[in-house]
């Protein structure tokens, strides 16, 4: 560790990548978005980040981060969809997506705590299948197998896990005490 | 217009990877066509990423992951480095690129899978030394051995068997109603629903027809069977000329292979009265112990309200603050609440449990730290929210100290007036009272310092969790709940909601500065229970 003082612009880049932090699970959401897959997606990812670093400096505070964030990792997303043929939707559908207006969120602090504390309220079953799905990056069939059923039941599993898990998030995020 | 619960299906689809060539054309073509359906789309894109995110911080949960994690990709070496190179100035942020590596926790191994093989409850623990994992009196006790050098265990087997185990002795649990001696002493009273209560050991079997045996092992080939009421039934490997029905009164030997008839010998074992005798003489002694260190603990710096719960007298409706110097105003006053008994037999607490019940006292002014105390028996979490102390001046600073529906311990500190999520600075615990530790004393701390802006929460003196404050306000004291929670504002989004505690509480202080963690783990083990 060396401690000495930061430059202007490392202190810049240290704030522009504050921001990336703030917005990574609404960046990664948008990347899922156009590459489903977990690992491809978190490569994208990485290549987001590595770009917002290095344009820092092209970043003025005080305006939009997240539409430029969002021009970045959407402009990532595309070349890895180009060069690496990823399964994704057709260009017109992503590009239409794009166009569609809507914010990335900054609050995902907040909502990541509160979805903690949603997923211990999953019953043992759906919590399982979110583990695999979410944490050990398996497919309904994959899951199926490890649960001994139906990969019909899984999806309905997870989709109900899903459903309770974004009411309970959205309905803790109503402005009571603590 | 679309049908809105197709599209919800091939979005689930499209985000597990499971649509086919004919559902994807289908999904472009509906998402082509209504910006209604893009938005629903991105919608669930931002869900999904959320969930991934949140599995990503969490790192390892279930016992899979070592495998999955061993097959996962890394990223081949020369990339690696660049990224390394590239970051070298910001490790710090740049934390969400560490591989996933992180050894898998056990958090997620649900609670009721465990209880699935608790066969026991140990019900006294009396002057034991443990050999091997040690249990707390309350605990419910897995299938598996339990071993002690010395002192006298009561167990109650779900079944209802009640078996008095002396030590030294060696017991492996087998099931709610097997067991088998290894080693020592131990008296199994059945009654008539246990009928059946078996306990083996190397070569025998020892089946309860009746109420109540002692049996003791002190080798594989060295076996007494006492029968002091009843009957009991002996299969396995018994020498041919003995009986195989034992009846009151009688006994057995069996040394070597060789069987001699006896006459039963309840001296020989511990009598339930002398158990109970010691039970209690101990419970008294902690009890006086316990006496002892609060008194002195009355005298504590910066303690502001110290309520023991001794002496209750409900038709006052008074609880007194024991602090040094405390005046009457500070007094609690019991609304509702029924006086039970605390830690130990003598000792009085009092048991929350209508929505109304509470105690209601008043502390002045404004405090940089406090710390809170208490100790408490949750019964049960049936509420989102279970205050153990709501205060309610309104105002920035005020406290909110409550467990939630999954066990975790919350603090919640007004930062801002305005009702909304983001008014509050928070600190949550991971759960700490489980399904397990209903009807047991924990004692639980949570110490707010805003002039170091760290909150903290401890569970039975260790430190649980610990969070820095963005905002740094003074704690504002003013009108408290014990056990319960009142909206003081018939504006506030609460008014009317219930967030009432099931429990007992025997013990709680307020100070006003940070208590160390050496401090608060003292106060712990002076109020220990064993």
């Amino acid at each position: 560790m060396h401690e000495d003082p930061l430059t202007p612009e490392e202190a810049h880049t240290a704030k522009v990548q504050g921001l990336f932090l703030q917005y990574q699970p609404a960046v990664r959401g948008y990347i899922l978005a156009m590459i489903p897959d977990f690992s491809a997606a978190d490569d994208v990812m990485q290549e987001t980040f590595l770009t917002v670093t290095r344009k820092a400096s092209s970043f003025e505070i005080g305006t939009s981060f997240p539409a430029w964030v969002k021009t970045i990792a959407r402009f990532k997303a595309l070349e890895a969809i180009r060069a690496r043929r990823f399964e994704s939707l057709s260009e017109e559908v992503l590009q239409a997506l794009g166009a569609e207006p809507r914010e990335l969120r900054g609050d995902a602090d907040d909502r990541l705590a509160l979805l903690r504390g949603c997923l211990d309220q999953l019953a043992p079953q759906a919590r399982r299948s979110i583990d695999y799905r979410y944490q050990n990056d398996h497919l309904p069939p994959q899951i199926a197998d490890l649960m001994g059923c139906t990969v019909q039941s899984v999806n309905v599993t997870l989709s109900r896990a899903r459903t309770f898990l974004r009411d309970c998030v959205q309905r803790k995020m109503a402005p009571t005490p603590s | 217009m679309f049908d809105e619960a197709r599209l919800e299906r091939l979005i689930s689809a499209h985000f597990d990877r499971e649509l086919t060539v004919e559902e994807k054309c289908e999904l472009e073509a509906m998402l082509l066509s209504s910006s209604k359906a893009r938005q629903l789309f991105l919608d669930h894109a931002e869900w999904h990423g959320l969930l991934r995110e949140q599995a990503m911080q969490a790192g390892g949960v279930t016992l899979l992951d070592q495998v999955s994690r061993a097959e996962k990709k890394v990223l081949p070496f020369a990339r690696r480095a660049w990224i390394a190179a590239g970051l070298a100035a910001c490790v710090a942020l740049g934390w969400w690129l560490r591989p996933s590596d992180k050894p898998p926790g056990t958090e997620g191994l649900a609670g009721n899978e465990v209880m699935h093989n608790e066969v026991a409850l140990l019900d006294r623990a009396i002057d034991v030394e443990w050999d091997g994992p040690s249990f707390e009196t309350g605990s419910a006790l897995p299938k598996g051995p339990i071993k002690i050098r010395k002192g006298t265990l009561q167990l109650d087997f779900y079944s209802g068997a009640r078996v008095v185990l002396e030590g030294p002795a060696s017991l492996e649990l087998l099931s709610p109603d097997l067991a088998r001696l290894d080693s020592g002493k131990l008296t199994a009273r059945v009654p008539p629903p246990a009928e059946g209560f078996t306990v083996m050991n190397a070569n025998l079997r020892v089946v309860d027809r009746g109420t109540e045996f002692g049996m003791s092992v002190t080798g594989t080939n060295d076996c007494e069977v006492h029968v002091f009421k009843g009957e009991v039934e002996l299969q396995g490997d018994v020498p041919e000329a003995t009986t195989r029905e034992l009846f009151e009164g009688h006994a057995v030997s069996i040394r070597q292979g060789k069987s001699e008839a006896m006459t039963a010998n309840r001296d020989s074992f511990i009598d339930s009265t002398r158990l109970l005798e010691a039970a209690t003489r101990e419970n008294d002694a902690n009890w006086e112990n316990w006496k002892t260190a609060s008194q002195a603990f009355r005298e504590t710096p910066g303690l502001r309200i110290h309520f023991d719960f001794e002496d209750l007298d409900p038709s006052a409706m008074l609880l007194r603050n024991r602090a040094a110097g405390a005046d009457e105003d500070s007094n609690g006053t019991i609304i509702g609440c029924e006086v039970l008994s605390g830690r130990w037999d003598r000792k009085g607490a009092l048991g929350f449990a209508k929505t109304s019940d509470r105690v209601r006292f008043r502390s002045e002014g404004t405090a940089p730290a406090i710390t809170l105390m208490a100790w408490v028996r949750v019964d049960s979490l049936p509420l989102e929210h279970n205050s153990l102390l709501s205060m309610a001046p309104d105002k920035v600073g005020e406290v909110h100290w409550k467990l939630d529906q999954t066990g975790r311990l919350l603090l919640g500190l007004r930062a801002s007036t305005e009702y909304a999520y983001s008014s509050w600075e928070r600190l949550e615990s991971p759960p700490v009272v489980g399904p397990k530790d209903f009807g047991r004393w924990l004692h639980l701390a949570t110490v707010i310092d805003s002039r170091t802006g760290t909150m903290s929460h401890f569970v039975n003196g260790s430190l649980v969790a610990t969070g820095k404050m963005s905002r740094r306000v003074p704690v504002q004291l003013g009108l408290a709940n014990l056990g319960n929670f009142d909206a003081s504002s018939p504006a506030s989004p609460t008014n009317g909601l219930v967030r009432a505690f099931n429990g007992r509480i025997d013990e709680f202080a307020l100070l006003t500065r940070a208590l160390t963690a050496e401090e608060i783990t003292s106060m712990f083990e002076k109020g220990f229970i064993d």
